[in-house]
């Protein structure tokens, strides 16, 4: 709901600014979402014409010098209906004028000019005009314009409504806010009188509200011989600060009380309302309705509406049917105040994709209670604007049963002082409180207020607190950090886990990537989103390789991981979440390595295990215990991944490290080359090389390329022997070498290159 | 004696002009080492007379420091090992450099703040049971964040609605840790949370978020406001200003939004208050004896107001001119 500036002013007669006010909302009652000005006029003040020279350079200008109250400005003016001693409204450096024009010191054919004189254009108050606007004599110099014009000059202030505080969207409520913000003293003056003729609504107007539930109370009236015409002015400027379009005197009205007092109101042609008879019922499957804008919906049996003797005549407390509406052929109104049950209103507004004002309102709650003051509103407002009407005697009004109007609350104001960890008498609490209209006694330590039923949040201590609080300011209160007894830091052993290996992965050289955690392909025992935002995130993921081999990344060569949560169901309440590790290569020599990468984490991480052969995949598995904790597989030439399920090898990561001595004895260093066919497999024969005796330290591959001619390899070795012992000697690496070129020929039909 | 020192001048002269810089501890060794002619002959100048000694020292000295001078101006001659001619300007190679995710990097440095002020780190499961997201947080049945235009439920095999839903905050895991802990209770947890919402440059249906909860006996507001700030000083620098306004969560009271004093500007970071006193006692605890405070924040807006990041979609696109600025 937008307020209007000026409207609030009139109100509570204050001095504050727009943005002075709109910071007030901010700190003391809710955030303000947007504050526009409809017109600028800062800096724009009363000036007296002191004395008017010509400009010695420009035959059509004028040099003047304009008392402003504080000063003496000189300004060059161009216009011709100028006279000393004339209040003009002057707009001073800084100022910014409609169309974002801003006011700054020039100097015009050579003299200098300190600010301008307006024309009512340029203050932009009317399209065309002829010479700067000439003020009331009585107006004093230095006064700020817009305290002078009677113009359409306003703010709009649009607060958030918290969701438990409806109270406040309405004129009445954000008044009383405000009062007690400002000190101020107000009481709501509604002028509520109205003249009843002697014909009862009850002999015009049957109502049966068949769901009670959804409608907790309907209050009808019937209104005749009303003439429909626009309404006046100040209501229609009201209307159009609040956002609302003046539609006629009937509707206006309407939504006006809507914004004094909270109530939506409906006005119904009395006249095409069938069989005289209002019924507050579910729709039928089936029926439908054309509404107020135009558009025919659809309604089912979820929807509350409000229909005659047969038909729907309004979806209930969301909008109007376009037949049954106000036009400027109505004579006769059936007037509805009602009070709808809020999610009812929210859900069919969702149905709907309908959101209207009288929606806004109703899902934040409408307390029944307040219905009746507003019914009388409208009668007396529509009664002052066609005196000619006569109103039926008494509401029809249909209800169960009411909340009381106020609750009695006993809060120990010691409470509140600890809670907010200040310190208020207990008096100034009790001032507060009274300020926000929330009756308080005091007694002994205690204060016991007096709840209106329209304070429903208000349910204890802690909500006492914070009204004290946010009206005294929560600036005041100081900053005290806890004493607290110290202890060990802890964190879930898995989030240990995934800042080590994060670290790892980055001096590995991988960039992080964070990927949306859906995707759209099916399999058992995935978990599925009942209300997916599209067809391609149905599915919470079980693996992240397929949206991080999805991304587009337009680069030659990367490295890139990503470290996150998979779901699977397992029939259980909820789905296993594991923590799983993917990172993506694109590089020549990617499998390689990917697999170099997974050798790093498993030495780092201390894990023991076995590479094993991955079916199904151009890679490798890495068990734990017979358990696959990872892999390493080719994507294709180019492309290759390595991964870890992080939460299965958490019991698995060695915690201990133990120094291995650092061996002081020289190696016996050699390369060998072999020749082999294609279906022999490395990995196996540097297994091979490694195993052959006790000495071997160190076997490195360091090439690998295709032979001419055929399909074979050629695969070359580093390899080192060590003793930890004693320094060997050449014999013994002869021995060693001369093994390797028998075993490599007999297990691998691999051919020593010399 | 003073022809052979001049003699060993000479020599000097000559050989380190020749020389390049490998042999400079050759030279070293045979000019100025201790067995050096030169080291020999001036120990001798203690046998001779007073005269002698003045005038031969001076000159011995002289040349001492001749040898010593030019020796090191040959010690930092550039070598000729293949850098003749060497072209400092050349362009660098940078190794292949690993990025953290900004989001992981600014969640890091929170827990560090955190642990330093006492807290430990607790988590818990994305996929989350009504009961902690709503329920027990006092978030009421009829809350719109419970509808299904707000949050991602999870679909039961025969299509119906089931009662768990991708969190929507983190505040659920503060339910968790209360269940099993007893106060104090000082913990802040990290996570990932959804909601149901178009993505465009300011929403996003996946982000992250940082929750904090302290309970212990007598908890206030200015308990509350002295901690944000603290926290809002390491990240922001030691000039930072922070104001709490009025607000409304179910799960706090009083509930406030935290603002922080950015780049000239109030910005709202985090929603935070008391505890509300019926958490404390869905949890088992005692809200006559404990109270307590509780935050949460968006980490995704706090990097993007540090970094001035204009588009929320930047983190899950794997962007990584993006990411490679972190």
């Amino acid at each position: 709901m937008k307020f209007s500036y000026n409207y609030l002013k009139k109100i509570l007669k204050f001095k504050k600014t727009p943005q002075e006010i709109a910071e007030l909302m901010d700190l003391h009652i809710t955030e303000v979402e947007a504050i526009t000005t409809n017109a600028a006029f800062t800096k724009v003040v009363v000036g007296e014409i002191l004395e008017i020279r010509d400009h010695p350079n420009a035959d059509k200008l004028h040099l003047t010098k304009i008392d402003i109250g504080t000063q003496t400005l000189d300004i060059v003016c161009g216009a011709n209906n100028i006279a000393v001693g004339q209040k003009v409204p002057v707009a001073l450096v800084g100022a910014v004028l409609p169309g974002n024009f801003e006011i700054k010191e020039a100097t015009i054919r050579g003299e200098k000019s300190f600010g301008m004189i307006c024309s009512e254009t340029e203050l932009g108050l009317t399209d065309k005009s002829d010479g700067i606007l000439v003020l009331k004599p009585s107006s004093v110099p230095g006064l700020p314009v817009e305290e002078i014009l009677d113009t359409d000059t306003d703010a709009s202030i649009e607060p958030k409504i918290l969701s438990n505080r409806p109270d406040f969207m309405s004129y009445v409520g954000m008044a009383r806010e405000l009062a007690a913000v400002l000190n101020l003293d107000y009481r709501p003056n509604i002028d509520t009188k109205f003249i009843e003729s002697k014909t009862k609504t009850m002999t015009a107007l049957k109502v049966k509200v068949e769901d009670a539930k959804l409608c907790p109370r309907y209050l009808g009236r019937v209104v005749k011989n009303i003439t429909v015409k626009p309404s006046p002015k100040w209501l229609q400027d009201l209307l159009n600060a609040a956002g609302l379009r003046p539609i006629n005197n009937v509707v206006d009205i309407a939504n006006f009380v809507m914004l004094e007092l909270g109530n939506p109101v409906h006005a119904f042609d009395y006249a095409k309302v069938g069989d005289r008879e209002v019924v507050v019922r579910r729709a039928r499957d089936g029926e439908s309705l054309v509404c107020l804008d135009g558009v025919e919906r659809k309604l089912d049996n979820e929807t509350l509406i409000i229909a005659d003797s047969k038909n729907p005549i309004a979806v209930a407390g969301i909008i109007g049917g376009e037949e049954s509406g106000v036009t400027d052929q109505t004579h006769d109104l059936v007037i509805e105040v009602a009070a709808f049950d809020k999610v009812s209103i929210r859900k069919t507004s969702k149905r709907l994709k309908l959101a209207t004002d009288a929606k806004f309102h109703f899902e934040r709650g409408v307390d029944p209670l307040s219905t009746e003051i507003a019914m009388a509103r409208v009668l007396n407002l529509i009664q002052a604007d066609s005196p000619a009407c006569e109103i039926l005697a008494g509401n029809v009004d249909i209800h169960g049963k009411l909340p009381s109007p106020s609750s009695l609350l006993r809060v120990s104001s010691e409470g509140i002082n600890q809670r907010l960890g200040v310190t208020i008498s207990i008096t100034q609490m009790a001032g507060i409180l009274n300020r926000l209209d929330l009756p308080t006694e005091i007694r002994r330590n205690d204060l016991v207020i007096k709840v209106p039923s329209y304070r429903k949040d208000i349910v204890g201590m802690p909500d006492i607190a914070e009204e004290i609080l946010r009206i005294y300011g929560t600036d005041q209160v100081p900053y005290v950090m806890p004493q607290i007894v110290g202890r060990p830091f802890t964190m879930p052993a898995i989030e240990a886990l995934k800042i080590q290996v994060r670290e790892l992965m980055v001096r590995l050289g991988f960039t992080e990537v964070y990927t949306h955690p859906f995707d759209a392909i099916n399999s058992d025992d995935k978990t599925a989103l009942l209300n997916p935002l599209n067809e391609q995130w149905t599915y919470l993921v079980d693996d992240l390789s397929p949206n991080l081999q999805a991304l587009d990344i337009n680069r030659s060569e990367y490295r890139i991981f990503e470290l996150g949560t998979i779901f699977h169901d397992t029939g259980e309440v909820l789905p296993t979440e594991h923590q799983q590790l993917v990172g993506l290569i694109h590089a020549k020599d990617a499998y390689r390595l990917a697999r170099g990468v997974a050798d790093a984490l498993i030495a780092k991480l201390g894990l023991a295990g076995v590479w094993e052969e991955y079916l199904n995949y151009s890679g490798l598995q890495f068990k734990v215990d017979n358990q696959a904790v990872g892999y390493v597989k080719a994507i294709n030439i180019t492309q290759a991944e390595v991964s870890f399920n992080l939460s299965r090898l958490l019991s698995l990561a060695a915690t201990a490290k133990d120094f291995v001595e650092i061996n002081k004895f020289p190696a016996i260093k050699f390369d060998m080359a072999f020749v082999v066919s294609p279906e022999v497999k490395i990995g196996e024969l540097q297994t091979m090389i490694k195993d052959i005796d006790r000495l071997v330290d160190k076997v490195e591959l360091f090439d690998v390329f295709g032979l001419p001619k055929s399909d074979n390899r050629s695969v070359a070795f580093h390899i080192e022997l060590r003793a930890s012992d004693r320094t060997l000697v050449g014999a013994e690496g002869d021995a060693i070498h001369t093994k390797i070129v028998e075993a490599a020929k007999a297990q691998f039909g691999a051919k020593l290159r010399e | 004696m003073k022809d052979k020192l001049q003699k060993i001048l000479e020599s000097a002269r000559k050989e380190i002009a020749a020389a390049s810089g490998k042999d400079y501890e050759s030279l070293r060794v045979k000019y100025l080492g201790r067995k050096a002619e030169l080291s020999l002959l001036l120990r001798q100048l203690a046998d001779l007379s007073l005269e002698e000694k003045v005038e031969l020292g001076s000159f011995g000295n002289q040349v001492k420091t001749e040898i010593t001078e030019l020796l090191e101006q040959l010690h930092q001659a550039p070598s000729d090992n293949g850098l003749k001619n060497f072209d400092p300007t050349i362009p660098g190679l940078t190794p292949t450099l690993g990025h953290l995710h900004p989001i992981t990097q600014t969640t890091y440095e929170l827990i560090d703040i955190f642990k330093g002020l006492g807290y430990d780190v607790a988590t818990g499961p994305e996929v989350e049971l009504e009961k902690y997201n709503f329920d027990m947080l006092n978030i009421p049945a009829d809350h719109p964040a419970r509808d299904e235009w707000d949050t991602f439920w999870i679909k039961r095999e025969d299509g119906s609605k089931d009662n768990t839903a991708l969190r929507p905050h983190t505040s659920p895991v503060q339910i968790r840790y209360m269940l099993e802990h007893k106060p104090p209770i000082r913990i802040i947890s990290p996570g990932r949370t959804f909601r149901y919402e178009a993505e465009d440059a300011k929403h996003s249906s996946v982000f992250y978020q940082i929750e904090g909860l302290f309970v212990d006996e007598v908890v206030s507001v200015a308990n509350l406001k002295a901690t944000l700030y603290t926290m809002i000083q390491q990240v922001i620098g030691p000039d930072a200003k922070i104001r709490l306004r009025p607000s409304y969560f179910p799960f706090t009271e009083p509930s406030f939004e935290m603002d922080v004093w950015f780049q000239g500007k109030w910005l709202e970071l985090m929603g935070c208050g008391m505890v509300n006193p019926v958490v404390l006692k869905n949890c088992g605890i005692d809200p006559e004896k404990y109270s307590g405070f509780a935050f949460g924040m968006g980490i995704d807006r706090l990097v993007m107001l540090k970094y001035n990041i204009n588009d929320i979609r930047y983190f899950l696109s794997g962007n990584l001119d993006f990411l490679e600025q972190f």
